[in-house]
C-alpha cells in the first residue's frame, strides 16, 4: 500500500511544513530567532524492473537558516558600537558640564578677578575687600561642584562595572546551562535543537554587548567562552565568574577581576577595552575621566598656590604682612601606598610649584629597596631613581614638594595622584576683610628731609626668605667722603664703610633697595615697617595682573605658558574633542552594525509575507496529500468491491 | 534582496530616531540662539570663545579704572586749580603790602587776609576724596592728614607713594600726587606755607620787641662801662647816641649826641656831670656809667641806641628774610636784625661760605651795597651793612666750602617763594591734563579692543539664525515625510489580504 503510506508521510510533510511556518510567524518579533524550514527529501526509490519507482519524501530535519559569518559580523560590530555609545554617554555628561554658561567655571573666575580689581581701585573700601572674600568663596565652591559632579561619575562607573559584572556573570551561567541542554537534546534526538541554538546564540550576543568575547566551539559541539587576554569564562558546562574589586593602589577604583581556584586575579584593564560597554567605561575612566579631573585639579593647586605666592608679599590694611589667601588641604598632593606594601617608606608633603604641576599621575615602585622606578601613567614612559633623594628631586621637578622618610620593601608601590583632588581641598583660608594684603611690600624707605645731598632711595622690595627682623627699623647714614656708608638697625649686623655704587641692590633683614644719585656725607636714609599707607593698592594691582600672567605648564626651561583661562580652555577644548570623535565613532559604528544587521536579517529574519505565502503554499500541498489518502481509499474501496 | 519585517521597522524607526534628533537639536539652537550647545559641537571654536570671553573680561576690567581714576584726577586738578588760585590772590596781597605807605592797620589788615589765604590752601591740601574718607595728598597714608600744622612751615605726614591703576596690559597710571611733591614741605624759598608764614610775620602784629643796648666805644682808654635800663613806659631814642666824657670840663661831665637830633630833641645835647654808679634817666630809659673796673679817660665814648627786631614798627619795605640752600652741608643758622631806618638789601643778597685761603664769606648781589664783600669768617660774629645785622652761627655740622645762605628782602622773598609754588602747581596741573589725555585714548583703544572681540566671540559663537530656520523647516520637512511613508509602508502586508 505505498499510496496510503506516501499519503500519510506527504501530509504530515505538509503539516510540518506549516507547523514550520506557523513556528516563524509566532516568532517574527523575537530577539535572536533564526528563522527555520522544513528539509523534505525523497525516500529511496523502489527499484523494479520497470523503473525506480518514488516513495514519496519525509521531513529529513527543520532547519535553522543561520549563517556564521553574517552573524559573527553582527557581533563584532555590535560590541564596537556599545563601546562607543557607553563611553559617549559617560563623556558627554562631562561635555554638557562644561558647556553650561552659568555653572562653568569661566564665570566664577571672571567674577573673582572683578573683585580682585574692585579691591585694587579701592584698597580701603572694607565693602570691596569683603567682596573679594565672597568671590574667592564662590570660586572655591565653583571647584568643588565641579569636582562632586566629576566624582560622581567615577562612582557611577564603579556602579555600572557592578551592575554589568553582574550580568556577565548571570550571562556566563546561562550559556553554559544552555551548552548542557543542547548536548542533553542532541544526545537524544541527534536533530539540532534549534531554538535552544537560538537562545545560546542570543545569550552570547547579550555578553558580547558588554565584554568583547571570543567563541570557540568545541568538538562536541559545546561553545567556550573566552575574554580579556585569554580568561576563560565558559568550558563546556562549566561557568567561572568575575568580580569587582578595590585597586590595591588607587583609591575609589574598582577593577575587574577573575575568579579562579578560589582567588581573584586581577585582568589587565587594557585587554577588556577592546569593546564592550564595559570596555567602553574602563576606557573613559582612564583617558577622559582622569585627564578631566587632574586638568581641573592643576588649574585649582596653581590658581591657589600663585595667588598665594603672591598674596604674601603683601602688606595688609593693618600693616601685617600678608597670609595665604587660599588653603591647601594637605592631601593634595595625593600620594596612596598599596595596601600590601611590606616597607615603612611615608612621604610628607610640603608644597607645591605652580607652574611645574602636570596632568599625570605617577607610579612609583621600589625595585631593590634603594633605588626606585617612576612611571608616568598617562603617557607610560618610565625612568629609573636611584634612592631616596633623587626620588624627591624628580617629584619635586613635577611640582610637588615633599619630603621621604623610612625605608620601603623591594615591590612596595605608591601612587602619586598630585592634581586629582585639587579642586577639592582648596579653600579660602581668610575670614577678616582687612587682611587682604592689598598694599605692596612691608617696608616703607625714606630719604631725610634735611638731605643736602642729591641721593633717591627706591620703595623696596621684601626678599625671599623671609626673614624676621623685616620690618625692624634700619638707618643708611652716609659717611665723609659719601662714597661708603654705614648701616644700623636689628638684623643688619651694624655695618660701616661699606662701598656706594648708585643703583646697586643693598639688602638686609630681607629687605632689597637701591640708591641712586649722589649724597653727600650725613644724608640719611631709612628703612623702616610701612605701618601705614592703606591707600597702597600696589600688591592688589599685581593680583589682579595673574588673570592674564601666564603662570602654569612650564616650558622645558621653566617659563610658564599659559594662565588660568588658558588652562581651563584647554581642558575644555579636549573634552570637546574626546566626545566629538567617540560621537563620531559611535554614530559609524551604528551605522557599520545597522548594515550588518540588515544583512544578516535578509538572511535569517522572518518576512511575514513570506510566510503568509508558504502557509498558501503548505496548505495547498497539505490539501493535495489529503487528496492522495481519499485516491488511496477510493482504490482500495474499488478493490474491497470486486466480486 | 530579501528585507524581513524586522528590518523593515527598525530601519523606519532609527531614520525617524535621527531625524527627530537632528530637529530637536536645530530647535535648541534656535531656543538658545547658541551654534556651539556643548564643547563637542565645535571644540576648537569653544577653547577659544573661553579664551576670548577672558580678554573680553580684562579689557572691561581696564574700562572701570579708567572710570575710576578720571573720577579722581578731575577731583585733584579741581583742587589743583584751586591752589593756583589761592596763590595767585596771596601774590596779589603781598604786592600790595609792598607799598610804603601802608599804615600798620593797613598792613594788619593785610595779615588777616594772608592767614585766610594760609588756611584755605591748608584746607585744600588736606582735600578728600569723594566717598570723604581719603586724603588726596597724602601718597599711600590715605587716612593720615598730610598737614596739620595751623602755621608755620609745612610739616608732611604722608609718604612718597603714588597710587596706581591698570589701564591697559602694560600701562599703570598715576592717579595721585603727594603733598610733598605739590608743595615742597620744609625747603625755605619753596615752601608756600613757609612764604606766607614769614611774609605774615613781617607784616605781623608782634608786640613790640625793642632793646635798648649800650656799648663802650671801641677806641677806649679808659675802663668804665655803661648799662641802661628801659621803663615800660619809656620813649626809647630814634637814632644812635653817642656819650662823650669830657675829663678836662668842671665838674667832668658826659655830652650826648644823637644822629637823629630832630627826633631824640630830649636826648640831644644834653649834658650830665659825671658821678660813677648814678642813675640819670631820660624819658623812661635809665643809664649807669660806672668805674668798673677804671675811671673813664677824657674822649672815652659809649653808644646807646634802641635796636628794634623786625616788627610792627618798621614798613615792610625795611624787613629782611634769610633762607638757606637745599644744598648746604653745614647747619649753621643765620640771623638777622634790623633798626631803624636801615635799608635792607635791594635784591637778594648770597652769602658764599669758603673755607680757602681762609674761613670767609664773600657776598654776591645786584645790589651794590650788598655785592662782593669779603669777611672773615667767626662763627656768631655780627656784620652790620646799611643798619642791617645779621649773624651766622655754627650749628652741629660745620660749614662747607660751597655753602650759602640768602638775605632778601621781605617782599622779594615772598614773590620769590610764591613764584615758585605756583610754577610747581601749574606744572602739577599740566601733568594731570596729560594723564587725562592719556586715559581718554586709552578708553577709546580699549572700547575699540572690546568691540572687536564682541564681534570675534559672536562670530564663534552665534547661531545664524537664516541658516537655522531654514534647517529647522528642511528637517521638520523631512521628518513628516518619513513618518507617512513609514505608515504607508507598514499597511502592506499579505495578511491584510488574506
Amino acid at each position: 500500500m505505498g499510496l496510503n503510506s506516501i499519503g500519510i508521510a506527504a501530509v504530515n510533510n505538509a503539516q510540518v511544513a506549516l507547523l514550520t511556518a506557523q513556528h516563524n510567524i509566532a516568532n517574527a518579533n523575537t530577539p535572536g530567532f533564526n528563522r527555520q524550514e522544513a528539509v523534505q527529501t525523497t525516500n529511496f526509490a523502489n527499484s523494479t524492473g520497470s523503473g525506480f519507482i518514488g516513495q514519496g519524501a519525509h521531513v529529513e530535519t527543520v532547519r535553522r537558516i543561520y549563517s556564521d559569518y553574517l552573524g559573527s559580523q553582527v557581533l563584532s560590530a555590535s560590541s564596537q558600537a556599545q563601546f562607543s555609545s557607553s563611553f559617549l554617554s559617560q563623556v558627554s555628561q562631562i561635555d554638557n558640564l562644561l558647556a553650561d554658561t552659568g555653572a562653568g567655571l569661566s564665570p566664577a573666575l571672571s567674577g573673582f578677578f572683578t573683585s580682585v580689581n574692585t579691591v585694587a581701585a579701592n584698597p580701603t573700601s572694607l565693602a570691596a575687600r569683603q567682596s573679594l572674600l565672597s568671590g574667592g568663596e564662590t570660586l572655591v565652591a565653583r571647584f568643588q561642584s565641579i569636582y562632586t559632579q566629576l566624582d560622581n561619575l567615577r562612582n557611577g562607573v564603579n556602579s555600572q562595572l557592578q551592575a554589568q559584572v553582574t550580568n556577565i556573570n548571570s550571562y556566563a551561567a546561562q550559556i553554559a546551562d544552555l551548552n548542557q541542554k543542547i548536548d542533553d537534546a542532541q544526545t537524544n534526538v541527534n536533530q539540532a535543537p534549534n531554538d535552544l541554538l537560538d537562545q545560546r546564540d542570543q545569550a552570547i550576543a547579550k555578553l558580547n554587548d558588554i565584554i568583547n568575547v571570543s567563541v570557540v566551539t568545541q568538538t562536541d559541539g559545546k561553545f567556550s567562552i573566552f575574554v580579556g587576554n585569554g580568561q576563560t569564562l565558559v568550558i563546556g558546562t562549566k561557568a567561572s565568574t568575575l568580580s569587582l574589586q578595590n585597586d590595591p593602589l588607587d583609591p575609589g577604583k574598582k577593577n575587574v577581576n577573575y575568579s579562579i581556584g578560589g582567588a581573584s586575579v586581577l585582568i589587565p584593564e587594557q585587554s577588556l577595552e577592546t569593546g564592550g560597554a564595559l570596555g567602553g567605561l574602563l576606557s573613559f575612566r582612564r583617558t577622559s575621566l582622569t585627564t578631566a579631573e587632574n586638568a581641573l585639579g592643576r588649574l585649582a593647586l596653581g590658581l591657589a598656590q600663585s595667588f598665594n605666592d603672591q598674596h604674601v608679599q603683601g602688606r595688609d590694611l593693618n600693616g601685617g604682612l600678608g597670609t595665604n589667601f587660599f588653603n591647601i588641604a594637605s592631601s593634595s598632593p595625593l600620594i596612596s601606598a598599596a595596601s600590601n606594601n611590606g616597607g615603612s617608606l611615608v612621604f610628607t608633603n610640603t608644597g607645591i610649584d605652580a607652574g611645574k604641576l602636570t596632568t599625570s599621575n605617577y607610579l612609583v615602585t621600589s625595585i631593590d629597596g634603594t633605588s626606585f622606578s617612576l612611571t608616568d601613567t598617562i603617557t607610560n614612559t618610565t625612568q629609573t631613581i636611584a634612592d631616596a633623594a633623587a626620588l624627591q628631586t624628580a617629584l619635586g621637578a613635577v611640582g610637588i614638594n615633599l619630603t621621604i622618610g623610612g625605608t620601603a620593601n623591594a615591590g612596595d608601590r605608591f601612587l602619586v595622584l598630585p592634581t586629582r583632588t585639587g579642586s577639592r581641598d582648596i579653600s579660602v583660608a581668610l575670614t577678616d576683610p582687612s587682611k587682604i594684603a592689598a598694599g605692596d611690600s612691608p617696608i616703607v624707605t625714606a630719604a631725610n628731609t634735611t638731605n643736602t645731598g642729591t641721593g633717591t632711595i627706591t620703595r623696596g622690595l621684601a626678599t625671599p626668605p623671609a626673614d624676621p627682623n623685616l620690618q625692624q627699623p634700619v638707618t643708611i647714614t652716609f659717611d665723609t667722603p659719601a662714597t661708603t656708608f654705614s648701616v644700623s638697625g636689628t638684623g643688619t649686623g651694624n655695618p660701616t664703610a661699606v662701598a656706594y655704587t648708585p643703583g646697586a641692590n643693598i639688602t638686609y633683614n630681607g629687605w632689597t633697595i637701591q640708591i641712586n644719585g649722589t649724597p653727600v656725607a650725613g644724608d640719611v636714609f631709612t628703612v623702616s615697617a610701612n605701618t601705614g599707607g592703606p591707600g597702597d593698592n600696589r600688591n592688589a594691582v599685581a593680583l589682579a595682573a595673574l588673570q592674564v600672567n601666564n603662570t602654569l605648564a612650564n616650558n622645558a626651561s621653566g617659563n610658564p605658558t599659559t594662565n588660568y583661562q588658558g588652562a581651563y580652555a584647554q581642558l575644555v577644548s579636549t573634552v570637546g574633542n574626546d566626545t566629538q570623535r567617540i560621537r563620531n565613532n559611535s554614530t559609524a559604528q551604528d551605522a557599520l552594525l545597522s548594515s550588518n544587521i540588515q544583512a544578516q536579517q535578509s538572511v535569517s529574519g522572518v518576512n511575514l509575507d513570506e510566510e503568509a505565502a508558504n502557509l498558501l503554499r503548505f496548505q495547498q500541498a497539505y490539501q493535495a496529500a489529503a487528496k492522495i489518502l481519499q485516491t488511496s481509499s477510493t482504490l482500495f474501496d474499488t478493490i474491497l468491491n470486486l466480486q | 534582496m530579501r528585507i524581513s519585517s524586522s528590518t523593515l521597522y527598525d530601519l523606519g524607526v532609527t531614520t525617524l530616531n535621527n531625524q527627530l534628533a537632528a530637529t530637536v537639536k536645530t530647535q535648541q539652537q534656535i531656543s538658545t540662539g547658541k551654534r556651539i550647545l556643548t564643547p563637542s559641537d565645535d571644540p576648537v571654536a569653544s577653547s577659544r570663545v573661553v579664551e576670548i570671553d577672558n580678554t573680553q573680561n580684562v579689557t572691561n576690567q581696564h574700562l572701570e579704572n579708567i572710570s575710576t581714576a578720571r573720577s579722581t584726577l578731575n577731583l585733584e586738578e579741581t583742587a589743583v586749580s584751586n591752589i593756583i588760585r589761592v596763590f595767585q590772590n596771596a601774590r596779589q596781597t603781598v604786592v600790595t603790602a609792598g607799598n610804603a605807605a601802608l599804615s600798620s592797620a593797613d598792613r594788619a589788615s593785610l595779615a588777616t587776609v594772608l592767614r585766610s589765604n594760609y588756611d584755605e590752601l591748608l584746607g585744600i591740601a588736606n582735600a578728600r576724596d569723594n566717598q570723604g574718607g581719603d586724603y588726596l595728598f597724602s601718597g599711600y597714608s590715605t587716612s593720615t592728614k598730610p598737614f596739620s600744622q595751623t602755621t608755620g612751615p609745612g610739616v608732611y605726614a604722608g609718604d612718597s607713594g603714588q597710587r596706581q591703576l591698570q589701564i591697559t596690559a602694560t600701562r599703570l597710571i598715576n592717579i595721585s600726587d603727594t603733598g610733598q611733591d605739590l608743595f615742597q614741605p620744609g625747603i625755605s624759598g619753596r615752601d608756600p606755607f613757609a612764604t606766607i608764614e614769614n611774609f605774615i610775620t613781617a607784616l605781623g602784629n608782634s608786640s613790640v620787641t625793642s632793646q635798648v643796648t649800650s656799648a663802650a666805644g671801641v677806641a677806649n682808654t679808659g675802663g668804665a662801662s655803661i648799662s641802661v635800663a628801659v621803663a615800660a613806659s619809656a620813649t626809647p631814642p630814634q637814632g644812635v647816641l653817642t656819650f662823650t666824657y669830657d675829663a678836662l670840663a668842671i665838674p667832668p661831665q658826659f655830652s650826648i649826641a644823637s644822629t637823629n637830633p630832630t627826633a631824640d630833641v630830649a636826648w640831644d645835647g644834653v649834658t650830665f656831670p659825671y658821678t660813677s654808679n648814678q642813675v640819670n634817666t631820660i624819658n623812661g630809659v635809665s643809664f649807669i656809667i660806672t668805674d668798673s673796673p677804671t675811671a673813664p679817660n677824657n674822649g672815652d665814648t659809649f653808644t646807646v641806641q634802641n635796636v628794634i627786631t623786625p616788627g610792627t614798627n618798621l614798613p615792610i619795605a625795611n624787613q629782611v628774610s634769610t633762607g638757606a640752600s637745599a644744598s648746604n652741608v653745614g647747619n649753621a643758622s643765620l640771623t638777622t636784625s634790623v633798626i631803624t631806618g636801615a635799608i635792607p638789601p635791594q635784591a637778594q643778597v648770597t652769602l658764599n661760605y669758603s673755607s680757602t685761603p681762609s674761613p670767609q664769606i664773600t657776598t654776591v648781589s645786584t645790589d651794590p651795597a650788598w655785592n662782593g664783600l669779603t669777611i672773615p669768617y667767626v662763627s656768631g660774629q655780627t656784620t652790620t651793612i646799611n643798619g642791617v645785622s645779621f649773624t651766622l652761627t655754627d650749628g652741629t655740622t660745620p660749614l662747607a666750602t660751597g655753602d650759602s645762605y640768602t638775605i632778601n628782602n621781605a617782599t622779594d622773598a615772598a614773590l620769590g617763594g610764591l613764584d615758585y609754588a605756583l610754577n610747581n602747581a601749574l606744572r602739577i596741573l599740566s601733568n594731570i591734563g596729560s594723564r587725562q589725555n592719556e586715559l581718554d585714548s586709552t578708553q577709546a583703544t580699549n572700547q575699540d579692543a572690546s568691540l572687536a572681540a564682541q564681534t570675534a566671540l559672536s562670530n564663534l559663537r552665534d547661531v545664524d539664525f537664516a541658516k537655522a530656520i531654514s534647517d529647522l523647516t528642511r528637517q521638520q520637512n523631512s521628518l513628516e515625510a518619513s513618518q507617512k511613508s513609514f505608515l504607508a509602508i507598514q499597511k502592506l502586508s499579505l495578511f491584510n489580504l488574506l
